[in-house]
Parts: C-alpha cells; sequence; structure tokens
C-alpha cells in the first residue's frame, strides 16, 4: 500500500461512520437506519437523510480481520448451510452476538434490498426482516439476459416510484427534489472520481494496486451521494498522481500486470499481496472495484436514470458482457495475464469463468489462472495449493516475456 | 392401454425419458426443453411444441466441469452433462426461466455453447406480489410468445391458446386429484406414481397422459377409502428426481401425502382461469412459489403449515438438493415455523449425482421411529 | 429370556445377547470383512458362547446399523439413531444428548427425560467430521488410527487445522509434518477439527447435558478430551461405548417379546 495520508483517512471516515452510525441508532431517537445491499439505490436514503448500512462491507470487514470462520459458525449452528454466501452467514453471526470488528451493526429500522448483484441477497435479506422484525422494501431489477430492454427499465422505474412512498411511510421522511438532485450530482461526481482513481493504475507502473482499490473503494459503495466521498477522492486522487509523478510504483519493479476478476479473498489480502509483490507482479484492474465506476445519474431525471442504471450493473449483465468488460480492463490495464476468483461464495459471479476464462484468453492472447477459493471462509482455501499454482503461473508469464 | 396398467405406463416413461425424446421426434413433432416450472409451457403447446422438462439425470459427472464449477447444484452439472453426452440429441428449442443465481448464470453459459439450439429465457419477474411486477410479467410473457412467432414465423393463435390451457387445465386438475386419492388409497396408489406421473405429465403431450389417468382415477371409489393409518409425511425442496424417498416411506408403512416441491404440487398447483396470455400470467401469481421467488416474508411458511393442516401431516421431509441457495436459505425459519405447529422435520441432503446412501433410509427410518 | 441384537456398521460388527432386557451376556466386536454374512454369524457365535447360550434359545433378533437391511437372521430392522438411543438411555438413564462418531456417520441424537429420541442430526455428505476424516488423516501421519488417542496425549497444543475438506485438510498435514510439527500436535488438531465439526451439528439441536459419547471412536481419548475442550462441556463415555448401538437392538429385541 502506497504511504499516503489517504489511508490514515479513510480509517478515519470510516470508523466516523460506523460511530456515527452506531451511536446514532442507539441514543438519538429521530435517527432511521436502513441496511442495504451494495448495489442498492442508496441516492434515495442519503436524500432523506436516513443512515445506510452495508452488511456486505461490514462482511469485508468481517473477512479482513479473520473473524469469518467464527461468525459463520453461529449461522451454521442455526441450521444454515455452509455452503451458503459467507457474508449472509457473518452477518447472521454478528446479528446473534453482536461481533464484529465494529462490535455489530445498528439495528435496522427496514430492509433495502435490490437484487441487481445477485438473487441471494433478497434470500439474505428476507432472513434478516424476519429476525428483526422490520419491514423488507425490494428492488426487482430483471437481469439482463439478452441485454436491457424497455420493459426492464419501465418495471425499475415504477418500482421506485412505489418504493418511495413506502420508505416515507415507514420512516416519516419526504424525499424532496432539490434534495435529490444534489445526491445524484454528488453520486455522479463520486463515481467519476472513482473511476479517474482506478484509471491512474493505466500508468506504468501502476501507483497502487487492487488491493489498495479494494480498501479504497468502501466511501463509493457506503456513502455515495455525499460530499464526503468526493472531497476524499479528490485528495486520493491528488496523492496518487503525485506518486505517478515522482515514478513511484505500487510494487517494486513492475514486472507483470495482471487483471484480478471476482471480488477479494478478504482474510488473505496482505499474503497474497506480499506474494506477489515478491514476483513483481502487480494487480493493476479488476472487474469488481469498476463495478461501481459506471454509473450515471441525470439529476433532471433521477429515477429514469437511475432505472437504467440500477438494472444494468456489471454482476446484472450476462456473461458475454462480462467477456466484453473484462478483455477492455486487460487492454485498458496493459495487462499481462489475469487472475479469476472462482468464489464460492458468489455463484453468479463465479458462473460462467471457465467460458470467460477461455474467451477473453482467446481475444487478449493472454493466459488466465482460476483459483478457488472464498471470499470470507478460510476454510476454503489451502495456501499450498493456491501459491503452487501462483508461483507456475508466474513462471508461464516469465516464459513469455523472455520469448517475446 | 389398460387403465389398470396406468402405474407401470408412468413408471417406464420416467425411466426412459430420453426413449419419449426420440417417440415424439419419430412422430415428427418438435420439442421445446424447458428447465423450469416458470416456463409457460401453453404457450409452447400453442405453438405446437411439446413442453419436455429437462431434468439432469446424468450420474457420472465428468465434461460437465469444464463449465461449472462443482460447487454449483448437481441439477444443473447433471443436465449440462446430459447435453455434452448427446441425450436430447433432436431437442428444437430450451427455454428458461428466471429463478435463481445458477440457473442464471447456467442459461448463459449453454447459450454460447449451443449456438445451434434455439434458446431463450421468460424473464420473469422475482416478485410475485404487486401489479407493477404482473405489468412486467405480462409484458415479458408477450414478449417471449412475439419472439416464439418470430422464430416459427406463426402468429399466436387465440383459440390453439384457449385449446392449450384447457389441456393443461385438465391435467392440473387430475394430478391434484390423484395426490387427494392417494390419500385414501396409499397402498393402491403407491407414492411413487405420484411422483411417475408428475413427472411423465412433465415429458410428455398432456393429450397422451389425461386419457388414461383420468380412466385410472376412475377405477377408484371415493366413498370406499382404504382403512389404514400411516404417519403421513410431507416433501419440501426444489427439484427431486429419484424415487427413493418414496419407496422407502412405503417400505417403512408410512406415506407421502402431498409435498411442495418442483417435481410435485408446484408444477400443477391452481388452474389458468381465463385462457389468455393474462391468465397465464396470473396463474404464477398465486400458485405455491418457489423459494427463488417473493411474495412476502412468511408466504412459503404461512403456505405449508396451511397445507400440512389440510392433509393431517404428521411430519416433514425437507429434500434439500446440495447447493440450492434459495431453498437453502428457507429452511432454518421454515422448520421453526412448521416446529411451532407441532410438526418436526428431518432435512435429508440429496445430490443428483450420486447414488443413494444408507443415510437417507437411517433418517427416515429413525424419524418415523420418533412419530410412533 | 433371551434376545439378541446385532449392529452391522460400515467398520465392525457388533452383537449383543440380552437375558430379560436387564442383563448383558455376551458381546462381540469383529472388523467387518468382505463377507458380512460369515462374520456376523461368527460375531453372534461368540456373543452366545459368552452367554452359554444355543442359537435357539434366542427368542427375538432386531438389526441395525448400515448392513441391518441384509440381515437375514433379525426379525425386524431398526434404525441406529433409535437404538442408540435406547442403549445409551439403559447404560446411562441420566444421558440427554448422544454424540456417536461412526465410520461414515456422525450423529448427535437428544433423548427425552423419559429415554425417548426427539430429534438427531446426521453429518451431510463430506467426510469431514466422521471416523473416515480420522482414517485418511491417519494414513497421510503413517501412525496407527488405534495408536491416535495415546499419541494426541502427549501433545502440548491444538495445531489449528484450518481446512475442514478432507482433502484440503490432508495436504495441509502433509505441510505440517513438512514444517517438522510434532505429531501429537498434529493428530490432536484433528481431534480439535473433528469435535468442532461435530459439535457445530449438535449445535443444531438443543444440546443438554450430560453428553455421552457412543461408538468406536469413543476408545480414543483424544476425542473426548477435544470435544470436551472445544465444547466446554463434560463427556461421560458409557460401559463399552462400542456395543451401544447393538445392547439398543437387543433391548429393541426385548420389548418386541412382550407385545
Amino acid at each position: 500500500m502506497p504511504k499516503i495520508d489517504s489511508n490514515k483517512k479513510l480509517r478515519n471516515l470510516m470508523k466516523k461512520y460506523y460511530v456515527k452510525a452506531k451511536l446514532g441508532a442507539k441514543y438519538w431517537p429521530f435517527t432511521k437506519t436502513c441496511w442495504i445491499t451494495s448495489g442498492g439505490p442508496v441516492e434515495i436514503l442519503i436524500a432523506m437523510g436516513i443512515t445506510p448500512i452495508y452488511p456486505e462491507n461490514h462482511g469485508a470487514m468481517i473477512g479482513a480481520v479473520k473473524m469469518g470462520v467464527e461468525l459463520s459458525g453461529e449461522a451454521e449452528k442455526l441450521g444454515y448451510s455452509q455452503d451458503l454466501c459467507s457474508y449472509f452467514r457473518c452477518d447472521v453471526g454478528q446479528a446473534v452476538t453482536q461481533k464484529s470488528p465494529v462490535g455489530g451493526l445498528p439495528r435496522p429500522d427496514f430492509l433495502l434490498c435490490c437484487n441487481n448483484i445477485c438473487g441471494t441477497v433478497l434470500k439474505w435479506y428476507e432472513v434478516q426482516a424476519r429476525y428483526y422484525d422490520v419491514p423488507l422494501v425490494f428492488l426487482d431489477t430483471p437481469y439482463n439476459y439478452d441485454g436491457l430492454n424497455d420493459d426492464i427499465v419501465n418495471y425499475v422505474k415504477e418500482q421506485f416510484e412505489s418504493i418511495i412512498p413506502e420508505i416515507e411511510k415507514i420512516t416519516g421522511r419526504r424525499l424532496n427534489e432539490k434534495k435529490t438532485k444534489q445526491v445524484a450530482q454528488y453520486a455522479n461526481e463520486g463515481i467519476k472520481l472513482w473511476n479517474e482513481i482506478l484509471s491512474t493504475c493505466e500508468n506504468v507502473p501502476a501507483p497502487m494496486t487492487c488491493f489498495d482499490a479494494f480498501f479504497y473503494l468502501a466511501p463509493i459503495v457506503t456513502l455515495r451521494g455525499t460530499k464526503h466521498v468526493v472531497e476524499y477522492y479528490k485528495g486520493l486522487k491528488k496523492e496518487l498522481e503525485a506518486l505517478i509523478a515522482q515514478g513511484k510504483g505500487a510494487v517494486e519493479n513492475e514486472t507483470y500486470r495482471l487483471v484480478w476478476d471476482n471480488l477479494p479473498i478478504w482474510y488473505k489480502m496482505r499474503r497474497l499481496s506480499k506474494t506477489l509483490a515478491s514476483y513483481g507482479a502487480c494487480l493493476v484492474g479488476d472487474t469488481y472495484t469498476n463495478a461501481w465506476a459506471d454509473n450515471d445519474i441525470n439529476p433532471d431525471d433521477p429515477f429514469g436514470t437511475m432505472a437504467r442504471a440500477y438494472a444494468s450493473v456489471y454482476l446484472n449483465r450476462n456473461v458475454d458482457a462480462k467477456i466484453e468488460n473484462f478483455t477492455s480492463l486487460i487492454k485498458k490495464y496493459k495487462a499481462d495475464g489475469f487472475l479469476i476468483h472462482s468464489n464460492r461464495s458468489c455463484k453468479p459471479y463465479s458462473f460462467g469463468q471457465f467460458d470467460i476464462k477461455d474467451e477473453v484468453s482467446r481475444r487478449t492472447g493472454l493466459p488466465g489462472l482460476i483459483i478457488e477459493a472464498d471470499m470470507c471462509d478460510t476454510r476454503a482455501y489451502s495456501d499450498e495449493q493456491i501459491e503452487t499454482r501462483l508461483q507456475a503461473f508466474i513462471e508461464t508469464l516469465k516464459e513469455r516475456k523472455e520469448a517475446s | 392401454m389398460n387403465a389398470k396398467n396406468f402405474p407401470e405406463i408412468v413408471a417406464d416413461i420416467c425411466a426412459n425419458p430420453y426413449e419419449q425424446l426420440k417417440r415424439y421426434k419419430a412422430a415428427g413433432k418438435n420439442i421445446a426443453g424447458y428447465t423450469c416450472s416458470y416456463v409457460p409451457e401453453e404457450l409452447l403447446d400453442a405453438f405446437g411444441y411439446i413442453p419436455y422438462r429437462l431434468l439432469g439425470r446424468a450420474q457420472n459427472i465428468r465434461q460437465a466441469d469444464r463449465y461449472l464449477q462443482t460447487y454449483c447444484c448437481s441439477q444443473i452439472r447433471s443436465l449440462l452433462e446430459d447435453f455434452i453426452n448427446d441425450e436430447y440429441i433432436g431437442i428444437d428449442a430450451v427455454i428458461f426461466a428466471h429463478t435463481c443465481d445458477s440457473m442464471q448464470s447456467f442459461h448463459d453459459i449453454f447459450k454460447r455453447n449451443n449456438p445451434d439450439i434455439f434458446v431463450k429465457n421468460v424473464n420473469f419477474p422475482t416478485s410475485i406480489n404487486n401489479d407493477i411486477a404482473f405489468r412486467y410479467a405480462l409484458a415479458e410473457l408477450k414478449n417471449f410468445a412475439a419472439a416464439l412467432e418470430e422464430h416459427t414465423g406463426k402468429t399466436l393463435d387465440r383459440d390453439a391458446l384457449v385449446e392449450s390451457i384447457s389441456v393443461y387445465n385438465l391435467n392440473r386438475g387430475l394430478l391434484d386429484k390423484l395426490y387427494a386419492l392417494h390419500r385414501s388409497y396409499p397402498k393402491e396408489i403407491p407414492g411413487v406414481t405420484l411422483h411417475h406421473t408428475v413427472v411423465a405429465s412433465m415429458i410428455s403431450d398432456k393429450r397422451d397422459i389425461n386419457g388414461i389417468l383420468e380412466s385410472y382415477l376412475g377405477t377408484f371409489d371415493e366413498n370406499e377409502p382404504e382403512d389404514d393409518k400411516r404417519k403421513r409425511l410431507m416433501l419440501i425442496g426444489s427439484i427431486n428426481i429419484s424415487e427413493d424417498i418414496y419407496l422407502l416411506a412405503d417400505e417403512f408403512g408410512a406415506m407421502i401425502a402431498d409435498d411442495d416441491l418442483c417435481t410435485g404440487r408446484r408444477y400443477f398447483a391452481q388452474q389458468v382461469t381465463e385462457p389468455t396470455i393474462e391468465g397465464v400470467a396470473r396463474r404464477y401469481f398465486s400458485r405455491p412459489h418457489c423459494a427463488a421467488k417473493h411474495r412476502g416474508l412468511y408466504s412459503r411458511e404461512h403456505y405449508l403449515t396451511g397445507l400440512a393442516g389440510k392433509c393431517g401431516i404428521d411430519g416433514a421431509i425437507f429434500l434439500y438438493l446440495k447447493f440450492c441457495d434459495p431453498h437453502s436459505f428457507d429452511y432454518p425459519d421454515l422448520r421453526k415455523g412448521l416446529e411451532a405447529k407441532g410438526i418436526p422435520s428431518q432435512l435429508i441432503e440429496i445430490e443428483q449425482s450420486l447414488a443413494p446412501s444408507g443415510q437417507i433410509r437411517t433418517k427416515l427410518q429413525a424419524f418415523l421411529e420418533i412419530l410412533e | 429370556m433371551i434376545t439378541l441384537g446385532i449392529d452391522l456398521g460400515s467398520n465392525t460388527i457388533k452383537t449383543v445377547v440380552l437375558e430379560d432386557g436387564r442383563d448383558v451376556l455376551g458381546s462381540c466386536v469383529r472388523k467387518s470383512g468382505y463377507d458380512t454374512k460369515i462374520i456376523t454369524d461368527e460375531c453372534v457365535r461368540e456373543a452366545l458362547s459368552q452367554a452359554g447360550a444355543k442359537f435357539d434359545d434366542i427368542k427375538k433378533i432386531v438389526a441395525t446399523g448400515y448392513g441391518r437391511v441384509s440381515c437375514d437372521i433379525a426379525h425386524k430392522e431398526i434404525s441406529e439413531i433409535t437404538c442408540h438411543g435406547k442403549g445409551a438411555y439403559f447404560r446411562m438413564p441420566e444421558a440427554r444428548t448422544i454424540i456417536d462418531i461412526g465410520g461414515q456417520d456422525s450423529k448427535v441424537i437428544s433423548l427425552s427425560d423419559n429415554g425417548k429420541v426427539i430429534d438427531f442430526v446426521m453429518n451431510d455428505k463430506c467426510a469431514a467430521g466422521t471416523g473416515r476424516f480420522l482414517e485418511v488423516m491417519a494414513t497421510a501421519l503413517g501412525v496407527a488410527l488405534d495408536d491416535f488417542g495415546e499419541i494426541s496425549g502427549k501433545a502440548d497444543k491444538m495445531i489449528d487445522i484450518s481446512n475442514t475438506c478432507t482433502v484440503f485438510a490432508e495436504s495441509e498435514v502433509i505441510s505440517l509434518l513438512a514444517r517438522r510439527e510434532p505429531v501429537e500436535n498434529i493428530i490432536a488438531g484433528l481431534h480439535k477439527s473433528i469435535a468442532s465439526r461435530v459439535l457445530a451439528l449438535a449445535s443444531r439441536l438443543r444440546i443438554q447435558e450430560p453428553v455421552v459419547l457412543t461408538g468406536g471412536v469413543a476408545k480414543n481419548l483424544g476425542i473426548k478430551r477435544a470435544l470436551e475442550t472445544v465444547g466446554k462441556i463434560n463427556i461421560g463415555i458409557p460401559v463399552s461405548p462400542q456395543t451401544i448401538g447393538a445392547l439398543g437392538a437387543a433391548l429393541h429385541a426385548y420389548a418386541l417379546t412382550l407385545k
């Protein structure tokens, strides 16, 4: 990780966010707290002054501090299968025990679920809505099997028109148009900055790796639509640009540039980052953090454009579209190869990866490696197995470099 | 065909599903394979296809591993293996419907790798409890009809649709009656015949099944039920294509009195009450739903406790197809909900690609010993 | 009156000869070989000779265990869940939870105050948490499974085996050996792993103490220690834990004679 002020700032920003959310929910009676999925329309909540909480972000934190197995175990005790998403299992575990790096999440007043990232979140939120006995607001965004069509966009837009009164009724808050416009503007600005931040890795050597991007991602997911995100990302972007100007790369002697697919393996971030760095390999781009880099909301037609944007996020597009996207990332970042995380916890992100690997290799002429793991559950990970594969993969990259 | 032989006839169809396909093919029919009970069969039927439910049967999954990870459910992996093994040669179309994450990915993989087959997904909404979703569902069924029109070059004939719907409604009514009669005549109508009849209906032209099923049912006198005090079980789950649980229940003197399976009551529950596309769409909004669909927080629990009460269920068996996430998510709360109504349950894990283990026998037997 | 219980497990066959539903007169445990029938016969003969009884003296026979269906001398077959419940309750009437770690299956059973099975759970289709897991690891370590209990008694710590998947855990064990971790600590770690897995299963029921451990694995004191440490519970072991299932079957056979 580059030694820059933004790291500390982010820790403070996220700490402040969680402390405020927790204290507010506990001691400030007017606080309204909503748990929302990572692909959900948080702009509405921000505009209504409702505190958004992201169990997925929290799951990542749990994974990163290696509490995944302990908290999953609590869910498994209740009869939830070990084959279910580990974010879900961790979330059930933290709800039951109030254990986590931030001492558990604040109790929700309602849940807002959007299934544009998976069908799993809907089942997860159903379970939690029953557990907390709170309403579940559901935004159904049909998968783009044959691309996005008007029927899907109309369906999602009409739902926006119905869930807003639903949320107003639950919270007693009103959504005002002016505020919505402002939030949409901040959201756009944040997304644009995030895109530019990720694009700094087009530079050779890259000023940061994806392991850093996974960390810097938190604000655009959790606080999108606020001024804080815009300010924070402006600072981060400046620092990364300064690193580029100094010619500093995140990985010493950057030799191999790789693109990553799927969620991070949160509990192995440090070890994998070290292992890769020891080979001079740098993760310069990934499909995961880029998923938050391309929404575009028109402040004059926020719901129409949000319907379109939310219905067509990366994970809601078909395998052919994923191939296109992955290929263009590889080209954009001038990569030498790619790593695919086959994530037992995330079926819609992972099934299709064999086709993706073959086709992306065919189109780019570059080798890829699939490693099977899980984002939070260390029981599905084998150091020996993965590191042997990585080493062998780097050896093939080396041979290719030497041959050319 | 003799009505008395009906159980053997349907057993035979189930045991030789690929032969059934070949027979229809040889008779010059067009076959549309479909993967899910949310595919509107009546529309396919009205366009002259025989809808043929695709159920993965391959026991040894090898080649499918090239396309799908092992943590995908065995139904999908077996089905893909069947296709790679050319078991479905001659199939003219493969129709998906939106349900779970795995099926969604499978659609994409299948379509990419089978450019010669007409592959279409009915992008059914996940919500099935509000008017907005209904309007979308209707639009999507119309899109599907339009895609069929384009592909076949035919236009949707209203009379044909009316006829298809009435054939399907008849089949549903007969299956419902079969379940009811089984509860009165558990010896004469063994549980496995229920399973065979549902699966045979799924892979046959309903016109071929309805007649003999109707005559078979006519041989029972509803007023003279067998005097039988069997323990009544209910199966809950997604897809089950194994006879084992039915045969074991019979062997232990218990009865599978009803079910909530995709290969059971969910397939035939509710009639289409209006012979139009709207009517077809409407049925999906009222019939018991799959765990991958959303109709509020307690809809499945209420439905299941209601069904259990209606059928006098003593115990429930959750048939959990390994890696079937939607059903797996629902299990702990459903178990609790049933328990609160005094209905104990057991979870039995099943996998398509594995021969049934002795564990199923032990679990079912022990469960029945507890119910005694 | 004499009754006989036969437990045809995946690894061993057990028999118990019971008098008047009260006194165990004879019992036998044999490794099951390729011909179950011959070994069953031997096992029955051995238990009968201890009891000083003849085959014709037996009033009823009940079979349990995986091979119960193919046992043609039995009058009835009963699941091993019910048999373990009956047998454990007979030996230790205070028992409320039974843990049985078998070769292919592990099970946890809750008993009511009067010894009736209330509920039970079994492992899923995965070797983790069963005797099979330990067998694989014994081969990987080159240590006889029977010595596991004694060796692990010398351990100064239980190494964390992070993988529950048998294949992954095997490679983990091999790399632990390569790092020269003491074998006793690895074995203690394996016991911990299996104990965690079984306790996770148990927690789906409401675990009530006293908890008893039955089955062949109960002879391995390392497992008992691991269950006690991980679960923070006391584990009781009945007399002759391996024949509890056969005993339950013999008890059931006695109940049949009273009908």
